[in-house]
């Protein structure tokens, strides 16, 4: 098991490498001059100077790589064109609403999991069961932003629960903070929840059929009692590499519902910098968001071998 | 438990009410029920959508979703009176819609509607709401364009993309994931990291970079996706290249001196496609969702040509007062993404567990 | 969650509070499934009784419904399960309660002890939380209260070292011990009726004596009720008052213990008698086989179901189904109509050994080649069927 890890993790090498090269090739494959491209056709030769200095475009390219490589593994991804200041900065002021609507999403995606998706398997083939099963298509079927939309059209405009747009800091109260936050959340959240829900129930539906879910009836243990602390443990494992895995997906979930409800986090970084052609600001968040998505995912891949009991206890 | 009676009380347990069962079509109460339910379903909902009007926007939407149950029920027994216990209402409503869009998307230009570009900027016209009237049974934006024609005409749009999108990935894909899964070692090792690097990145950011290196067209969009597609492709086909291999009849045809590339492409590659090909159809969906989300954030689909995102991201900030303006490229885009689910998902499941013979 | 809170001494109840009347009393209970071929009528008419401080012992082979019969009694069935008849306990009807209603037995009153103890025992939790978790939800018992408790039902099943034992997992723990923690398990509450459902099939041939000794001393010392069900007849010779032997989902027959193995009346059980090879017989002797396999229990065979493979067989048996008749000595009941040990019953088993019929001479000669003509025939009446 050590020698397949290794070579998961080798492997990775050669992957961010290349990650990392076409990064750095965004600048170069814009059509006609990089400089002439970010500040558009109208712009002075005087600026376009200051733009290709800025980028050292004069230098050799595998040099600007180096230099552009070496800067990168500092932490240093330039500055912003537009803003002038240091894209890593940028990336950490956002970074804090990017993951709390990430670990929010996945809190409310699991706590909503456990019960439906358990009384789902309890009685499986049943109502309940058929209609949960129902709605976790439908969701599934609708792209996030119309999730979010029709939350937003519901809960916000016409039952006026939470606020439509925004977002108030931690700093600001706990009570604003989550009432800002919860819709964002919510529409994250109920995609992986779809998923989570149908991924446990089939799991739990195996485990409910084992005798020692059948020993725990015959003792008269409660369906409570039995769902939750005998048959969701082993029932668990699936769902739990999911839900890491996933937290690299919600990566690039997060741009789309941080436009729909005016959040300021990294997506909306990098949705800002695109028509701006900021490209260090670009090229900075590529950069961090591949390599952080690439590294959950293997992780997360790795750490399934320690999960999962039948590789843990080998021949138990 | 192992027993013959351990395998009833395991089989018991999990035992999936029928699914499609209809009521018995005896005796008047049988006849008549499921007819009652498409006339009180329409009811409903024309009921909805007209007749209460003042009411609030939640009874409304309570009255049509019931309304739509009961309609669906009603033709779900009425279809499977007529055509069997094999009939299953939603795949013919998905594969319905699917064909009605792909015929209003490529007849656009001959359809009684207005072009996209016309608008009619008459007072009453500005932001017209949804009704019985021709050409706007969609209502207007707020600029004067017809919905309906902007949903066609961004219908198009979108069909094309998905439809260019995935016929380029599949065609790189199949061919790399069969070289990949032939030749293997440094072949496949290298194709293997190229497929690893492109699904290193987010996918919404990947598309985003592309756009951002080479603006938004209709054909960046639909080659920057296409690029998206490739990992799936390449990997689904390397799987069967190297299932393919070990079959006896490759084998046979090997000893009897084809050569590699007569073997790759007349022995493994028919067989190997059509379980590849079969996952299209959500592709397709995937991509169309891709390409909204796109539009929605300003970056799909250039701004004067119609898109669904497009239309739903300029129609939000006024959601309160005219929600038309989203929910009629919302609803359509959702149908559409569902419909092409169904339909792949029924695609997958004849070509996967139907037909197992293979072409020799 | 409802707890009961009932007074420490009453797990161990004492035989002097017992109400008057059996502890069990079945009466025609029938269960059924529903597989797409149509239904399977696992038990079919099942009627016993038990006092408190008796066993029954229950023996078949596999299919012949007698776990089925266990979980009708205790109303542990799937959902999709038709059941009818009556089934009393204490006097008190439970074949109309449902899930909730049957709860307040489950653990408190009636227990269960499952064949394999590996797949019985919850592979991720600790013995500990397995054994207290019915002290504390059934009885109310706090954590530490219950701790010792477990420790001493530990001890009482002969468990070393139960502190420690406490701390495992399921997989640290040999079969027999195991075994001993499930029964720990079941009598926790203080149950007054105990179904053993074949408790020694998946141990060690060493292991199982232990066992069933182990059962009969908590029996004995709670004056529980107890049904033994097994598929071996030497499990229940010596540990049992009372045997009913089950056939394709009927009693073929059903006897006080003694009675039974000295006055055996239905072929089927003189079957099973004899296939039990003895240390008296000299070695090398040739075992008595039973042809042919158990019928199919959604369509059986018209007439007695065990008349394909009966020795005895006449054809009265293949048409007519024969109804339990009670035999000489009271509390023996039988069904058959030419049964083992009677003029009629010796004279059928002359004419079917005179026509060479291959049930005859597989039973009396251990014939195999017999036998297995038999089971040709089987399979080919299975044949038809589909």
């Amino acid at each position: 098991m050590a020698r397949s890890i290794g070579l998961k993790l080798l492997l990775l090498i050669p992957v961010i490498f290349l990650v990392s090269v076409a990064t750095f090739m965004m600048t170069e494959l814009l059509p006609g001059d990089p400089a002439v491209a970010i500040l558009g056709e109208n712009a002075t030769p005087e600026r376009i100077a200051v733009v290709r200095e800025q980028l050292g475009l004069d230098r050799p390219l595998v040099e600007r790589y180096v230099d552009w490589a070496g800067d990168a593994l500092q932490g240093d991804f330039g500055r912003s064109i537009v803003s002038n200041q240091p894209v890593l900065e940028s990336f950490k002021e956002r970074l804090p609403v990017t993951l709390q609507l990430a670990v929010m999403a996945q809190v409310i995606a699991l706590l909503l999991a456990i019960p439906f998706g358990a009384w789902s398997a309890w009685r499986a083939g049943g109502r309940f069961d058929r209609g949960t099963t129902t709605f976790s298509f439908a969701i599934v079927g609708l792209p996030p932003f119309l999730l979010g939309i029709l939350l937003v059209y519901v809960l916000a405009l016409q039952w006026q629960v939470f606020p439509v747009t925004g977002w108030e800091p931690f700093s600001d109260g706990l009570g604003a903070n989550l009432e800002h936050a919860f819709l964002p959340a919510l529409t994250l959240g109920l995609a992986e929840f779809a998923i989570y829900t149908q991924l446990l129930r089939g799991d739990m539906a195996v485990t409910l059929q084992e005798d020692f879910v059948l020993s725990a009836r015959a003792r008269g243990l409660s369906s409570r009692h039995i769902l939750l602390r005998e048959a969701l443990r082993p029932s668990s494992f699936s769902l739990i590499t999911l839900a890491g895995v996933n937290l690299g997906r919600l990566i690039g979930g997060t741009i789309i519902v941080e436009k729909l409800f005016g959040l300021g986090g990294v997506g909306t970084l990098v949705t800002q910098a695109i028509p701006q052609k900021d490209f260090p600001v670009l090229q900075g968040s590529v950069l961090i968001l591949a390599v952080a998505y690439l590294l959950i995912n293997t992780a997360v891949d790795v750490g399934y071998n320690f999960i999962d009991p039948r590789v843990r206890r080998g021949n138990a | 438990m192992a027993t013959p009676e351990g395998q009833l009380l395991d089989a018991a347990s999990v035992q999936v009410a029928a699914t499609n069962t209809a009521p018995a079509a005896t005796g008047l109460r049988g006849r008549l029920l499921p007819p009652a339910l498409v006339v009180i379903g329409i009811l409903a909902l024309v009921v909805a959508g007209w007749g209460l009007r003042s009411a609030s926007a939640g009874i409304r939407i309570l009255v049509a979703v019931v309304g739509g149950a009961l309609l669906w029920r009603g033709l779900q027994v009425l279809g499977i009176r007529r055509y069997g216990p094999t009939f299953r209402l939603g795949l013919v409503a998905a594969s319905a819609w699917l064909a009605l869009v792909m015929f209003l998307a490529v007849f656009a230009d001959l359809l009684p509607i207005e072009h996209w570009t016309k608008a009619d900027i008459s007072r009453e016209a500005l932001g017209l709401r949804p009704g019985l009237r021709w050409p706007e049974v969609l209502g207007r934006t707020t600029n004067g364009y017809s919905e309906l024609s902007h949903v066609i005409y961004g219908a198009r749009t979108s069909l094309t993309i998905g439809v260019v999108a995935v016929a380029v990935g599949v065609l790189v894909g199949i061919v790399a994931g069969l070289f990949a899964g032939w030749y293997g070692r440094v072949i496949d090792g290298s194709i293997t990291i190229a497929t690893n690097t492109i699904l290193a990145f987010p996918p919404l950011i990947l598309i985003l970079a592309i756009v951002a290196v080479y603006g938004n067209t209709v054909r960046t969009l639909a080659l920057g996706l296409a690029v998206l597609s490739i990992p799936t492709y390449t990997r689904l086909m390397r799987a069967q290249t190297l299932a393919i291999r070990q079959r006896e009849y490759v084998q046979a045809a090997d000893a009897m001196g084809a050569s590699n590339s007569r073997l790759m492409w007349r022995e493994v590659l028919p067989n190997a496609v059509l379980p590849v090909l079969s996952y299209s159809f959500i592709v397709v969906a995937v991509v169309i969702v891709a390409e909204g989300s796109l539009s929605y954030l300003g970056v799909g689909v250039p701004s004067p040509q119609p898109s669904w995102g497009g239309m739903i991201a300029a129609g939000q900030r006024q959601m309160k007062i005219n929600p038309h303006l989203v929910f009629v490229p919302a609803t359509v885009m959702f149908l559409t993404v569902l419909s092409l689910n169904r339909f792949g998902e029924w695609v997958r499941k004849r070509v996967l567990g139907g037909d197992r013979s293979e072409i020799r | 969650m409802r707890r009961r809170k009932v007074s420490p001494m009453s797990w161990r109840a004492l035989p002097e509070q017992q109400p008057s009347g059996p502890l069990l009393d079945v009466d025609d209970l029938r269960t059924a499934f529903r597989t797409p071929r149509g239904r399977l009528r696992a038990v079919d008419g099942v009627s016993a009784s038990l006092d408190r401080g008796k066993t029954l012992g229950i023996v078949g082979e596999s299919g012949s419904g007698k776990s089925v019969f266990v979980r009708s009694l205790m109303g542990l069935l799937p959902r999709y399960v038709e059941r009818s008849g009556s089934v009393r306990f204490e006097g008190a009807e439970l074949s109309d309660l449902n899930e909730r209603g049957l709860r307040h037995y489950w653990g408190t009153e009636m227990a269960m002890v499952f064949q394999d103890p590996m797949t019985s025992l919850n592979p991720v939790k600790r013995i500990e939380p397995q054994i207290t978790d019915s002290l504390r939800h059934n009885l109310g018992i706090g954590r530490a209260d219950a701790r010792e408790r477990a420790l001493a039902l530990l001890e009482s099943v002969g468990i070393p070292e139960p502190r420690r034992r406490l701390r495992d997992y399921p997989h640290q723990l040999s079969g027999g011990m195991r075994q001993r923690v499930t029964i720990a398990m079941a009598l926790a509450c203080g149950p007054k009726l105990l179904l053993a459902d074949e408790p020694t099939t998946a141990l060690d041939v060493t292991v199982q004596a232990q066992i069933l000794n182990l059962l009969g001393q908590q029996q004995r010392e709670r004056f529980m009720g107890m049904i033994l069900v097994t598929h071996d007849l030497a499990v229940v010779a010596g540990r049992t008052d009372e045997v009913a032997v089950m056939y394709a989902g009927q009693i073929v027959e059903k006897a006080p213990t003694a009675v039974l193995f000295g006055n055996v009346r239905m072929p089927y059980t003189e079957g099973l008698l004899r296939s039990i090879p003895k240390i008296s017989e000299p070695s090398h002797t040739r075992l008595r086989i039973i042809g042919g396999r158990p019928p199919d229990l959604v369509d059986p065979p018209a007439g007695c179901r065990f008349s394909p493979r009966c020795p005895y067989a006449q054809p009265l048996c293949h048409t007519d189904p024969p109804p339990l008749t009670p035999a000489e000595t009271p509390g023996h009941v039988f069904r058959c109509w030419f049964p083992v040990g009677t003029d009629a019953g010796r004279e059928a088993l002359e004419r079917n050994l005179a026509r060479h019929d291959p049930a005859a001479e597989a039973a009396v000669a251990g014939d195999i080649h017999a036998a297995a003509l038999v089971d040709a025939a089987a399979d080919a009446d299975a044949g038809g069927n589909d």
